[in-house]
């Protein structure tokens, strides 16, 4: 049984163009006329595999990728549902990295069925080395638990750690944040949960939901064709990240 | 044995007959020349060299009844008898207890040494040991029928003092007299130093055959600090301790291992029906940024 999203949340939603809270959903931002499309046509060209660490320019030494990998790994394990990406980048001037996230993370495609079930709950953390931010990004399948505030606090906490430490160090400790706010939310989630239903979770909220499922919650809206399915665009303006072919 | 000898013992037997018996008592003889020595088990709480015959370890009887009974004890120079009141059960049977201290206290020249040993548990027992060197089996006999006779003089009803009292008073004399006798044929063991030296070479647990004098200092050696500790403490009660904290750390292990199980057990949010924003099919653009420059 799949629990309508506003048992966790008050179903307010914020557009990635123009950061405005949004009080329904919508497939156009009222404000800024963001879509889907607009988002491709800014970022035309191939995306990479989505993989743990994604490090294009080869910046981040073996012992660095070894501990990130492993905070990563210890998040993945304590949540089976969740999985996780790290990307370091230099995007051109004026792109905000958010958006870059946010098409990133609809425009890849995923390598297997499993793989799209996954992504629902996938949380992406990008670093732009260019203009020195960090954004993070997740799925539709944690956005009503996790939310912007939630996010952006986890960020504000592991700042200093980004400055003084390096981004690498500060992603570190933004994960280990993130893993233990989870567990909270976690909590909370299950307690909405029962009593909205007032009885016990079922297997099939407590552990991964069904691959048929899953595949129709992702099919409930009409508009919710794949960004890898939309017709391909010219891949001018290409950041080094489809360059390097990654 | 001489006539004479036994007579003596029938007389003090017919003296001590009417006399009620009791359960919880015995009478023990031992031979020091092939009773072995109790080794490893051995006493540490009894003085080696008693100042005093009578050895009170609970301190039941008053001063006055200690010294009247010492000086009853101190005039048997022929054959020392001993009394132990002894607190709890005995680390070891009754007669290796008594072996032990019997040897410890009786110079090489007594042929003959008692004890009275008063064990005081909730269920007292009284031992009339008896112990000589060389003895053939009609001096055996003789000494444990006098051992029995003065067993009967406990009553049970006139209390335990008067009872050891009883009974020390009349072994003492009797067990004096006896060895005085005895030594006048004038036939006292006599030991010949080669074979002693020739034993004391053997191995601790080298058989021993017929009749043959055991060490005397053979007992000395086997007592260790640790036997003389071990003794003194109470392995039952380490038994039921160390089983006790046995199962409470592996009771509080289990528990810290569930603690721990349950802590690390893997989250599985509650899954929903994504409310799709922008037509985006996995994001719909919940994000959060920061700067991470200093200002």
């Amino acid at each position: 049984m799949l629990a309508p999203e506003n048992v966790f949340s008050s179903g307010k939603c914020h557009c990635p163009g123009c950061h405005s809270t949004l009080e329904k959903t919508a497939n156009t931002c009222p404000h800024c006329g963001f879509n889907a499309h607009l988002c491709i046509a800014r970022f035309p060209f191939d995306p990479p595999p989505l993989k743990q660490i994604m490090d294009p320019d080869e910046v981040i030494d073996a012992h660095q990728k070894k501990r990130l990998s492993k905070t990563i790994a210890r998040l993945e394990k304590a949540f089976p549902q969740i999985t996780v990406s790290f990307c370091s980048v230099l995007l051109p001037e004026g792109v905000d990295g958010r958006q870059f996230g946010y098409w990133l993370l609809n425009r890849c495609s995923p390598a297997s069925g499993l793989d799209a079930k996954r992504r629902l709950h996938h949380l992406l953390l990008l670093v732009d080395r260019n203009s020195k931010t960090v954004s993070a990004t997740v799925g539709y399948g944690l956005d009503c638990f996790l939310d912007d505030i939630t996010l952006h606090q986890a960020l504000q906490s592991s700042r200093d750690h980004f400055i003084h430490e390096g981004y690498v160090e500060g992603s570190i400790k933004w994960i280990h944040l993130i893993r233990k706010k989870l567990a909270v939310l976690h909590e909370k989630a299950v307690t909405d949960w029962k009593r909205r239903f007032n009885r016990r979770l079922p297997p099939s909220v407590t552990a991964e939901p069904e691959n048929n499922e899953e595949k129709k919650a992702v099919n409930l809206n009409p508009y919710s064709t794949p960004l890898s399915q939309l017709p391909h665009l010219n891949q001018r303006n290409a950041p080094q990240l489809a360059a390097k072919g990654r | 044995m001489k006539d004479h000898h036994s007579s003596f013992i029938i007389l003090i037997v017919l003296l001590f007959a009417y006399s009620p018996g009791k359960a919880e008592s015995k009478a023990i003889v031992l031979d020091f020349e092939i009773t072995p020595p109790a080794g490893k088990l051995s006493v540490a709480d009894i003085p080696k060299k008693p100042r005093s015959f009578v050895v009170d370890e609970p301190a039941q009887f008053s001063s006055g009844q200690k010294s009247k009974l010492e000086s009853a004890m101190a005039k048997m120079s022929a054959a020392p008898t001993y009394i132990v009141n002894k607190k709890g059960r005995l680390p070891v049977s009754a007669n290796l207890y008594a072996n032990e201290l019997l040897r410890r206290w009786s110079s090489s020249g007594t042929n003959f040494s008692a004890m009275v040993l008063s064990v005081d548990t909730p269920l007292p027992e009284i031992f009339v040991v008896i112990s000589g060197r060389n003895l053939d089996p009609g001096t055996r006999n003789d000494l444990l029928t006098l051992g029995n006779a003065a067993i009967k003089l406990i009553d049970g009803q006139s209390g335990q003092f008067k009872d050891i009292q009883k009974i020390a008073t009349a072994i003492a004399p009797a067990l004096n007299t006896f060895a005085q006798l005895y030594q006048k044929p004038g036939i006292p063991p006599s030991f010949d130093t080669n074979e002693i030296n020739q034993l004391t070479d053997l191995p601790a647990n080298a058989p021993l055959t017929g009749r043959q004098p055991f060490p005397r200092d053979r007992s000395s050696k086997a007592s260790s600090q640790w036997d003389l500790l071990s003794s003194t403490l109470d392995w039952r009660l380490i038994h039921i301790l160390f089983i006790i904290t046995c199962a409470t750390v592996f009771l509080a292990g289990i528990a810290l291992l569930f603690r721990r199980i349950r802590r690390h057990r893997p989250l599985y949010f509650p899954v929903h029906k994504p409310r799709h924003r922008f037509s985006a099919p996995y994001s719909g653009g919940s994000n959060a940024q920061i700067k991470y420059v200093s200002e």
